[in-house]
């Protein structure tokens, strides 16, 4: 902290102060009370007196902030990543039927051309599916590629039901491998939000792969997941995440969100408290209940981006 | 029975489900496509000829379920399983459930065109076998319990006059009820005779014309 009288009237264009820590950028915060002893003293008094500053340095206080903040998306990164290795085999299926049903289209064409078909097919049909398929497999590819990359946390404008959609799509050959049934119920409308769109569907993810896992005691064909967005009531959206699984152990619900904390045999534990930390850096909240039903129950509260709320 | 044979086809991937359809039509097979197994045994005919190439990952009833679904109806039909996850202990566990054929995905046309007609030749064969089982079934049924009694002891080697022993009849009245016998069952020798009742007990056919035709195997 540095205390400097400035002389009233003066023109100030340079301060020089020594900064203890420079780097990265240097920051550093002036305090200038308006005029204090102006109406006490008149117009002459204070011209006299001059004003009094305060600056701060707050480079290091930033720099712990900023180290946190670093370390808190590393974190968040590296969830990702585990996720991603849980999810890469589903990712590679997923890989797979596009690319199958263009190898099958080629063929199909193929046998056209040479003329060693009994019947000919629409080849305009058959391009057509080969492009939307060779699309469909670079979509694969671009979403595994963002969720792989690092980047800092963004603020966009986004839609809920966009990021759900986009987790469902990353989970489906998970939940297909897993036998599950997927009951998306989407608010009618846009549900726009300010965020991370990665880091929403990270938490998406996390959530749709946990459930999988805990219907898998279940008899086939009854394993019902369940996934909702509302954008309300009020200023708030949610999103629940339902299954009908084994549930939490009534003593667990505290602690599932904890670091490290895990029920799973390859478990790493932290899934949810990453999750948790994600929801929160968007002003939301993350609960977990036990549905009477049977099966657990998630879910997200976030607030709803104002400046084009739907209605 | 007259009607064209089929391939039931079963993928929840619409576009490979095209994709296959196409492909099969390019052989000129005649092709219903289906994405789930429900829709499936929903809409299938049951007394069309013909085959199921079915995905093994399908949501809700999967391929396996599906072909047990099959059997405790009743219907033989050959059942083709394709999957993307190749696993010798699915492959295996499928053949053992009476999958013709376990294709692994992404395939070659040939091969899968190869377990098509395979398949259909497998159906077709099956079919055959029950059409000619019914028949001999219904003309044994149409003897009198004298003939078939006289029958019974003709084709375990009795001759005529150990059999008018046995039943306590003339020789000439045993002769009457073989030929008689004989006629219903459309037979002219012993051996064809003999034949037909061991296809009978055996459940399957023995064509002597076509006696090196095997029913048609997975290769």
């Amino acid at each position: 902290m540095a205390l400097g009288s400035i002389p009233a009237k003066a023109r100030i264009r340079w301060v020089r102060l020594r900064i203890s820590h420079p780097l990265p950028r240097p920051c550093v915060r002036v305090t200038m009370p308006a005029w204090p002893r102006q109406k006490a003293e008149g117009r002459a008094g204070s011209r006299r007196q001059g004003r009094l500053a305060a600056f701060q340095e707050l480079t290091s206080e930033r720099r712990r902030e900023r180290e946190l903040r670093l370390q808190r998306e590393q974190l968040i990164h590296l969830a990702r990543v585990g996720l991603l290795g849980e999810l890469s085999a589903a990712l590679v299926h997923e890989l797979k039927q596009p690319l199958a049903a263009i190898l099958v289209n080629a063929q199909a064409g193929r046998r056209c051309w040479k003329g060693t078909a009994h019947a000919q097919a629409s080849v305009d049909e058959i391009l057509e599916d080969i492009v939307d398929a060779s699309q469909r497999a670079i979509n694969v590819i671009q979403r595994m590629r963002e969720l792989f990359l690092r980047r800092d946390a963004q603020r966009l404008t986004l839609d809920l039901n966009m990021v759900a959609r986009d987790a469902v799509t990353l989970a489906r050959s998970s939940m297909a491998e897993h036998g599950v049934r997927l009951e998306l119920a989407l608010d009618a409308h846009a549900v726009p939000l300010r965020g991370d769109p990665v880091q929403l569907q990270q938490v998406l993810l996390n959530l749709i792969l946990n459930a999988c896992d805990a219907m898998d005691a279940n008899r086939a064909g009854m394993r019902q997941l369940a996934l909702a967005t509302a954008g309300g009531p009020g200023a708030e959206a949610s999103l629940t995440v339902s299954d009908n699984g084994c549930g939490i152990a009534s003593g667990l619900l505290e602690r599932i969100f904890d670091a490290f904390f895990t029920t799973k045999p390859q478990g790493l534990g932290v899934g949810l408290s990453v999750s948790r930390e994600i929801v929160a850096a968007h002003g939301g909240r993350i609960e977990a209940a036990n549905r009477a039903e049977g099966g657990a129950v998630f879910r997200i509260t976030l607030p709803i981006a104002e400046e084009n709320s739907h209605g | 029975m007259d009607e064209e044979a089929v391939v039931y086809l079963v993928d929840d991937e619409p576009c490979l489900l095209r994709a296959l359809q196409r492909l099969l039509q390019t052989e000129g097979h005649a092709v219903q496509a289906f994405e789930s197994a429900e829709a499936f045994l929903r809409a299938y005919d049951p007394k069309r000829a013909g085959c199921v190439v079915t995905d093994l990952c399908l949501p809700g009833l999967d391929g396996l379920s599906l072909q047990r679904a099959l059997s405790a109806l009743g219907d033989t039909r050959a059942v083709v399983l394709m999957t993307a996850y190749g696993d010798i202990a699915t492959g295996v566990h499928a053949m053992k459930e009476g999958a013709v054929d376990f294709l692994v995905k992404p395939f070659d046309d040939e091969v899968f065109l190869a377990a098509v007609r395979n398949a259909l030749a497998r159906d077709a064969w099956d079919r055959e076998v029950l059409h000619e089982l019914q028949a001999v079934r219904g003309r044994l049924a149409s003897l009198t319990p004298r003939e078939h009694e006289v029958l019974d002891h003709v084709v375990t080697g009795r001759l005529n006059k150990q059999i008018a022993a046995d039943l306590g009849i003339t020789e000439k009245t045993i002769k009457v009820h073989r030929a008689r016998a004989m006629e219903k069952m459309g037979v002219s020798t012993l051996a064809e005779l003999v034949r037909k009742t061991l296809e009978v007990e055996l459940g399957t056919v023995i064509n002597g014309k076509r006696i090196d035709r095997q029913r048609p195997s997975a290769h």
